[in-house]
């Protein structure tokens, strides 16, 4: 058995259009260990979704090669499908049949990979009740709700007892309550069951909480490797101000504007309101000079802090993926990343 | 929660071993894809009615055919028996040929055939031939029915039990060879995404050519069109379906031995198919369309 989960190298994937050649993976390269939660970041279109369903063999790549659980996705998909549960992304739902019931649409799965009737059935209903299924669990799919089919789906990958994971944002249309359920689960599986778990998502709050490693793609390029405080440490030389006012939002576009009208700084990054105070985050270009000014600038409100900051993992991601951290301006952040 | 998680953990704790057999999850297949059908209660009841209509129309077109000029063209004089035996016939072609490429272009638009493909047991030939299992169920009863709603309304078929048996074994050893071609079709829709005409195409050169309304007989006085009907294997096994059933020919008779002859000569089309839809399988892996349609 060897150490690493799945290992790709230089896996790339092109599509033709027409006459237009699209690199939808180039030159992937990653060695993912055994237990590992393993997060792929990117935005729209990088490639995260060709390069797992190489890993699960739903598509062949034009160069390179990749081993899932030592076993090559080229030479023998039969042996890597035995080893992969796998969640697809961004279907709402559609991947089940949506004229049996939630049970009769994992007990057809359970068939087709062959999980002894007895074990399917208590995995089933163990499963069903955990993500609060049990009493739908006869009802056709076609009347569930889009995150009940999301819970199916997960249940779906699981029920062959893979050793690996590759979930396609498995917690997208879940409500609050069961996304923190579903992250507490899967880090237990990481935990406690030595699984290893390869996962995309756009919840940067989930990838950081969750994630040992992560990877950025970007069209179709890996850009970056590493722990979530790795890359924020990448980014480092975006200087960042954090500002803690003890007041309520009304005056919060006000200070944002004076903020703004600084020249020492360069964008606002984020806003955050809570019930005691608000929690602004500037990008400058020096903090030596800026700081004096902003608290020069925010004299007579009611400051708690103003201090140097990390990029928040959302900050780092764009910056390193290359997009530009002043969208975050008519986007508020919602919620505080550490 | 951490309780709850615990307890969830305990249905992992155990590595299960995983045997099942083809037939078994093939038989999965069959089971589900019946209760998906079982959810269209109206598809079913316009089936039934649709049996009902089909078999009186030749009903009353069978009063335009003299039972002489039947007898003259070597068959027994009942054209209803002769109609009922052929859409009956039809009915199982077509859904021999058309049965999987239809199901997978379903399967495709609700997205459930990416899931199916990445199964991890024999590379998806067990759930092929569960689909294959449901058609010959579905064509069956079609068939009951309409050789009942036939019977009712005088159609005389033979009623000896080995005949019957000599007679399925003839339908099966069909439909066997046109699920090569079925398979066939279904990977040319993987890959290429067309279906109604292809599948129409196919279906109406066999049925124009097997005689599935009027006996091969007449196309004696058009030779290029009695040739094109002999090589097709439909033509020789509805002729030994119904030699069977109307006339009470056994196997051994010379004109059945020629035409069994003549359609195990396609029998390897069903390993010919597995093959071929195993290669445009790979090739919509190798161009990533298999969830698109």
């Amino acid at each position: 058995m060897t150490e690493y989960a799945i290992v790709s190298e230089n896996l790339t994937k092109v599509f033709q259009t027409g006459k237009k050649k699209v690199v939808a993976v180039d030159h992937v390269s990653l060695k993912i260990k055994r237990g590992e939660f393993f997060g792929l970041l990117g935005p729209n279109g990088a490639g995260k979704t060709t390069f797992t369903k190489m890993l699960v063999t739903l598509l062949i790549p034009d160069e390179g090669e990749a081993w899932v659980d030592g076993y090559s996705i080229l030479k023998e998909p039969l042996e890597v499908r035995k080893h992969v549960g796998w969640m697809m992304g961004e279907t709402g739902g559609r991947a089940l049949y949506w004229r049996l019931s939630g049970y009769d649409n994992l007990m057809f799965f359970a068939k087709l990979h062959n999980v002894p009737k007895d074990v399917a059935e208590r995995r089933i209903r163990v499963l069903l009740r955990f993500l609060e299924l049990e009493d739908d669990a006869h009802k056709l799919v076609m009347n569930y709700s889009t995150g009940m089919r999301v819970k199916l789906m997960l249940i779906r990958a699981l029920i062959h007892n893979p050793d690996i994971l590759i979930l396609d944002e498995p917690t997208l249309g879940l409500d609050v309550e069961t996304a923190r359920k579903v992250r507490a689960f899967l880090r237990r599986l990481v935990d406690d069951l030595g699984k290893t778990i390869l996962f995309t998502s756009h919840n940067m709050y989930e990838v950081e909480m969750l994630c040992d490693r992560i990877a950025i793609i970007n069209h179709g390029r890996i850009i970056f490797v590493g722990t979530p405080r790795e890359i924020r440490e990448k980014v480092e030389e975006t200087k960042i101000v954090e500002i803690r006012l003890l007041e309520n939002s009304s005056i919060l576009d006000e200070v944002v504007n004076k903020l703004e009208a600084l020249s020492v700084v360069d964008h606002v990054l984020s806003k955050e309101v809570s019930e005691r105070s608000i929690t602004i985050r500037v990008s400058v270009t020096d903090h030596a000079v800026a700081i004096p000014e902003i608290v020069d600038a925010l004299r007579g409100y009611n400051i708690e802090s103003i201090q140097r900051a990390l990029p928040t993992l959302e900050e780092a991601f764009l910056k390193l993926a290359g997009v530009e951290t002043n969208i975050l301006n008519s986007k508020p952040i919602r919620g505080k990343l550490r | 929660m951490t309780d709850e998680i615990a307890e969830v953990m305990k249905v992992f704790y155990d590595r299960e071993v995983r045997k099942g057999s083809f037939l078994t999850r093939a038989l999965a297949s069959l089971y589900y894809q019946l209760k998906i059908l079982a959810s269209y209660k109206m598809h079913i009841a316009l089936e039934f009615l649709d049996i009902t209509l089909s078999v009186l129309i030749y009903y009353f077109v069978g009063f335009l055919v003299s039972p002489q000029a039947l007898s003259s063209l070597g068959y027994s004089p009942d054209y209803l028996a002769f109609a009922v035996l052929g859409i009956s016939m039809s009915r199982y072609l077509w859904t021999s040929i058309s049965r999987l490429a239809r199901k997978l272009h379903h399967e495709i638009s609700e997205g459930t055939f990416e899931s199916l493909v990445a199964i991890d047991t024999d590379n998806f030939k067990s759930w092929l031939t569960g689909q294959v299992i449901y058609g010959f169920t579905w064509s069956s009863m079609w068939f009951v029915g309409t050789l009942a709603v036939g019977l009712f309304l005088g159609a005389k078929v033979v009623c000896d039990f080995l005949l019957w048996v000599q007679a399925i074994f003839i339908l099966i050893l069909t439909i066997v060879v046109h699920v090569g071609i079925g398979i066939v079709a279904a990977g040319m829709y993987i890959k290429h995404k067309q279906l109604e005409t292809m599948l129409f195409f196919l279906s109406l050169v066999m049925e124009f050519f097997g005689g599935v309304l009027y006996p091969l007989s007449l196309l004696y006085n058009y030779r290029i069109l009695y040739y094109i009907s002999i090589l097709l294997p439909f033509t020789h096994g509805l002729e030994m379906f119904r030699r069977t059933l109307m006339d009470g020919w056994s196997l051994l008779h010379p004109r059945m031995i020629f035409h069994m002859a003549f359609l195990l000569l396609f029998l390897p089309l069903i390993y010919i198919g597995f093959k071929v839809f195993e290669r445009y399988l790979n090739m919509a892996r190798k161009e990533g369309i298999l969830g698109a349609y």
